[in-house]
């Protein structure tokens, strides 16, 4: 026990580590910034075709023509059913994007700072946006099992 | 100048819940690989299939994932055989396969950066020829 525990405290973060952590900072950084404009992107676009469904049923209909009750779907439940997923996609993705971008800084801070409160900020970073990628592949399981069962099924 | 930081108990715990979730991502990877390889079996025997076009995009993204998961257990073993075993080398070990982790998915997001540019370029220079005509 006395052992182990002389063992444990030798463990320490070495330039090495450093370099390969501050590495793994700046892509996730650049990645959650990519996220983070993707998630912008899409919510403006959510917001331009949300204050213009008018215009475009209209030219849906001048196009291919369009029935009653899918008008009246589109202009409806359509249109929520619509601003709910975008506002679910934009949420995941700003969340993603989030947690990679504070885990970028935290890894910068640490490379200046050599503290341990910024190299714990950084790992707990790290393991939100794990826990984020964990929850939502469930979710995508959750959703792979459920088609297969829809197709044997069918 | 070495700049080394010992690694406390507060380090150790963010450590090892990111090694919980890291190895959880990964094997869910793993399974969610499984079932678009059952579902491509599925499409095929049920022929309503694009054979060539499913396979090929199950193909790379079957790597991608592969690869990508792979790296994610290996920062999970690695990093939780350092806290274990309080080896500083193991950790870095971990650290390799975090970095190359996001390597992988950095340059999968420059390529699709990349395409999107090239498909926009080429929209912009056939509206010019088609305005042109």
């Amino acid at each position: 026990m006395e052992n182990n525990e002389t063992i444990l405290q030798v463990t320490d973060f070495d330039s090495s580590g450093q370099y390969q952590l501050s590495n793994s900072g700046k892509w996730a950084k650049f990645i959650g910034i990519v996220y983070l404009f993707i998630a912008t992107l899409l919510l403006l676009i959510a917001i331009l075709v949300l204050s213009n469904l008018d215009l475009i049923a209209t030219y849906i209909m001048d196009i291919n023509g369009m029935s009653k009750e899918a008008l009246e779907f589109m202009m409806g439940a359509g249109k929520w059913l619509f601003a709910l997923m975008m506002a679910l996609s934009c949420f995941i993705l700003f969340l993603n994007g989030f947690f990679l971008v504070k885990f970028g800084v935290a890894t910068k801070s640490y490379a200046t700072t050599y503290t341990e409160d910024t190299l714990s900020g950084s790992f707990h970073h790290l393991g939100r946006y794990l826990m984020l990628t964990t929850i939502l592949s469930i979710v995508s399981t959750v959703f792979s099992v459920a088609a297969i069962v829809y197709y044997m099924i069918k | 100048m070495e700049n080394n930081t010992n690694l406390t108990p507060t380090i150790k715990t963010q450590i090892t819940t990111t090694v919980t979730w890291a190895r959880y991502a990964a094997i869910l990877s793993f399974v969610n690989l499984g079932l678009t390889f059952l579902q491509l079996i599925i499409g095929a025997v049920k022929g309503n299939l694009n054979v060539f076009g499913s396979v090929f995009s199950f193909i790379i993204s079957g790597i991608i994932t592969l690869v990508m998961s792979i790296n994610l257990l290996n920062y999970s073993n690695y990093a939780k055989s350092s806290l274990d075993n309080g080896d500083s080398i193991l950790l870095n070990q971990a650290l390799y396969h975090l970095r190359t982790y996001f390597i992988v998915m950095g340059i999968l997001f420059l390529i699709i950066i990349g395409l999107l540019l090239l498909f926009v370029f080429i929209a912009i220079i056939v509206a010019i020829y088609a305005a042109a005509k």
